[in-house]
C-alpha cells in the first residue's frame, strides 16, 4: 500500500512537473496596454445589440476582471454573434448551455457564434485561470 | 510538553474540513468553480454540474474519512493524487503554488497513516 502510494504519487507529481515545464508563463505572461488604448477598445463596444435579421452582434472587451459590457439581452431563436477582444492577458469565455467555449488571445479578436435557443438568465464567465479575481470574472447573458 | 504527537492529527483535521469546504463549495455554489474547469471538461457529454458533482461527492467522501479517521492512507493518497490532478488541469499559476502545498501535505498525512486520534484505532483498541 505504502508502495504503491509512493510511486503513484511519483509518477503523478512527475507528469504534473513536466506538464509545467512547457506551460510556464503561459497564462500569466502579462501584455501591459495602455489606459488610453483601452479607453479607445471600449469607446466599441456596444451597449445595445445591432440587429438586423434576428442576428444581434456584440463587441465586447474583456480584461482582468470583467466582460464589457456585463450583461447581454436578446430574444429566443436571435443568433447571437459576439466579437470578443482580451486587452490585457489570456482569458476565455464560456457559455456552457451554448457549446461556447472560446479562448482569447491578447491583442487578437475572436468571433463566437451561437443560436439562443432556450429562454432563461444564463452566467457566461471566463475558463482560463487569468489571476486573482478570475473566478469573479463573469456575465449575464438573459434570452427573452 | 511534548507536542509533537499532536501534529499530524492537526494537519489531518485542518486538510479533511479544506476538503470538506471545496466538495461542499463544489455541489452548492458549483458556480463559483466552473471557471476552474480544465477545457477537455466542455467536450465531455456530461454537464459541467454533473462534473462538480461528482467532484464534490469525492471530495466530501475522502475529506469525512480523513476527518474521522478511517482509511486514512486511502483516503490521503487519493486527495493528494486529485490536487495534483487539478493542478496539472488549471496550468501553471499563483493557485497552484497553493495545491502544490495541499497535495504534498496530504503526501505526509498519507506516509504517516494512522494516528491516536484516529476512530478507527481507537475502535480497534476496545
Amino acid at each position: 500500500m505504502l508502495f504503491l502510494g509512493l510511486a503513484l504519487f511519483v509518477v503523478v507529481a512527475g507528469a504534473v512537473f513536466l506538464g509545467f515545464s512547457g506551460k510556464q508563463g503561459g497564462n500569466i505572461s502579462g501584455l501591459s496596454v495602455q489606459d488610453n488604448e483601452i479607453n479607445d477598445l471600449l469607446s466599441g463596444v456596444s451597449q445595445e445589440a445591432s440587429s438586423s435579421n434576428s442576428i444581434k452582434e456584440f463587441n465586447m472587451i474583456a480584461r482582468q476582471y470583467e466582460f464589457v459590457p456585463e450583461t447581454i439581452i436578446v430574444n429566443k431563436g436571435d443568433t447571437v454573434v459576439l466579437h470578443i477582444k482580451s486587452v490585457d492577458v489570456d482569458h476565455g469565455i464560456a457559455i456552457p448551455e451554448f457549446g461556447v467555449n472560446q479562448p482569447l488571445t491578447p491583442g487578437s479578436e475572436e468571433t463566437v457564434r451561437f443560436v439562443a435557443d432556450k429562454k432563461g438568465t444564463y452566467t457566461f464567465f471566463c475558463n482560463a485561470y487569468c489571476g486573482s479575481g478570475h473566478g469573479e470574472m463573469k456575465g449575464t447573458l438573459v434570452v427573452n | 510538553m511534548n507536542l509533537r504527537k499532536y501534529s499530524l492529527i492537526v494537519l489531518r483535521i485542518s486538510l479533511s474540513f479544506l476538503f470538506l469546504w471545496f466538495g461542499f463549495t463544489s455541489i452548492f455554489n458549483y458556480e463559483s468553480l466552473l471557471g476552474y474547469l480544465p477545457s477537455f471538461a466542455y467536450s465531455l457529454s456530461i454537464s459541467l454540474k454533473t462534473i462538480l458533482l461528482f467532484n464534490g461527492i469525492f471530495e466530501i467522501s475522502f475529506g469525512l474519512l480523513l476527518l474521522l479517521g478511517f482509511y486514512v492512507r486511502i483516503s490521503a493518497i487519493l486527495l493528494s493524487l486529485h490536487t495534483l490532478i487539478i493542478m496539472l488541469s488549471i496550468g501553471y499559476n499563483d493557485v497552484v503554488v497553493r495545491d502544490f502545498g495541499i497535495a504534498l501535505a496530504a503526501f505526509s498525512v498519507f506516509l504517516n497513516g494512522e494516528d491516536e486520534w484516529c476512530l478507527r484505532k481507537r475502535l480497534r483498541k476496545k
